[in-house]
């Protein structure tokens, strides 16, 4: 009896021991290089963007002074013909 | 018996295989699977492989709106030195124009502060600043829409107070009993001048008729100033001469027109007396 005990259990071990087996071991993670790598750009990613909204708001503020520089343009050549065509040069 | 230890033992180390699988399936749950992984980081590196297009593109655009501000600037300082040129003058020559009109401007401020009385006795100020605007006027720098806009103001500042001028200020004086005319011109907060009481008459025409019958509690008029179209006659002159004057009728010929506007305090054509005020008539 005892015996047919012994049996069953060692097969019970064996048994559980190649499920724990299964579940652990046979999917494949990343390993810790892979993931500074992924990290690495995905920071760099963010730093680009930053870099990027800050062009952005560059490009917005040329824009609105190179407008207003264009109307100042207009006036002075306004300008410019009236005060010719008052001294008559 | 032996059966019973031999459960226990199986029992304990199912229990152990358990625990290891189960911390082996935890740990293994923190860690990202190598699926996953490629797929984040190729999508990562597109992103930012797109971040840097963007950029790049930004850089230029940026460079180009700078080079074309630069551009403008130049165009715009070109104009304004073609601008002095024609005016005959440079950007401090106007800058210095500007301030002098600014410089009006505040003082006409300060002058439309004062009460009317001292406004009366600044009225040569007033005078002053409109012959200042006046001379402004005639620089070719007044051309400018900049100055033209100040000058429109000052023009604006200068009608406002010019209304605030009174046309002349008074002091008022009781009569008192025993008084007469000359008593009151000779009284030192007066005249401090019998010789004056002319003028008394003069401006307070409307309630004395006769200068020699003047009423205790009748309240007279103290002319402190000469009025905008009045003369305060001086000794030696005469109706000729003062219609010549250039604030008068600017015409000697024009004599009897002052003598038509004055003739009920004048006794005669030839007759002028020094301190007697004349009525300007307009023309």
């Amino acid at each position: 009896m005892a015996r047919k005990i012994r049996v069953l259990a060692a097969g019970l071990l064996v048994v559980l021991f190649t499920v724990s087996l299964f579940v652990s071991g046979c999917t494949r993670y990343a390993n810790e290089k892979q993931m500074t790598t992924l990290e690495e750009t995905k920071a760099a990613t963010n730093a680009a963007n930053d870099n990027v909204a800050k062009l952005e708001k560059e490009n917005a503020d040329l824009k609105a002074k190179l407008a207003a520089k264009q109307a100042e343009l207009k006036q002075v050549q306004a300008e410019k013909d009236k005060v010719k065509s008052k001294t008559g040069q | 018996m032996k059966i019973k230890g031999t459960v226990f033992s199986l029992l304990a180390v199912v229990a152990v295989l358990l625990l290891f699988t189960g911390s082996m399936v935890y740990a293994q749950a923190e860690k990202m699977k190598l699926d996953e992984y490629k797929a984040q980081l190729a999508d990562w590196q597109k992103k930012e492989t797109d971040t840097n297009t963007k950029t790049a593109a930004l850089q230029k655009e940026n460079e180009g709106l700078k080079q074309q501000l630069a551009d403008i600037q130049g165009q715009i300082d070109t104009g304004w030195a073609d601008i002095y040129k024609m005016l005959g003058t440079d950007k401090a020559g106007v800058q210095a124009y500007g301030a002098d009109l600014d410089a009006i401007g505040t003082q006409i401020d300060a002058l439309a502060g004062l009460s009317p009385e001292d406004l009366f006795r600044r009225k040569t100020e007033v005078a002053d600043l409109e012959a200042k605007i006046a001379q402004a006027k005639g620089n070719k720098i007044a051309i400018l829409s900049e100055m033209e806009g100040k000058l429109a103001n000052l023009d604006t500042q200068l009608a406002g107070l010019k209304a605030k001028v009174p046309d002349n200020i008074y002091d008022k004086y009781t009569v008192l009993k025993g008084d007469y005319l000359w008593k009151i011109s000779k009284k030192p907060d007066i005249y401090n001048d019998p010789f004056q009481w002319i003028r008394i008459f003069c401006v307070n025409r409307d309630q004395i008729k006769n200068p020699d019958l003047i009423h205790p509690d009748q309240d007279l008029k103290i002319a402190r100033g000469v009025g905008k179209n009045e003369y305060l006659v001086v000794k030696g002159d005469y109706l000729r001469k003062i219609a010549g004057l250039p604030n008068v009728l600017n015409d000697p010929a024009k004599w009897t027109k002052l003598y038509e506007a004055n003739k009920d305090i004048l006794i005669n054509k030839e007759m002028l007396y020094p301190y007697q005020v004349l009525t300007i008539p307009k023309e």
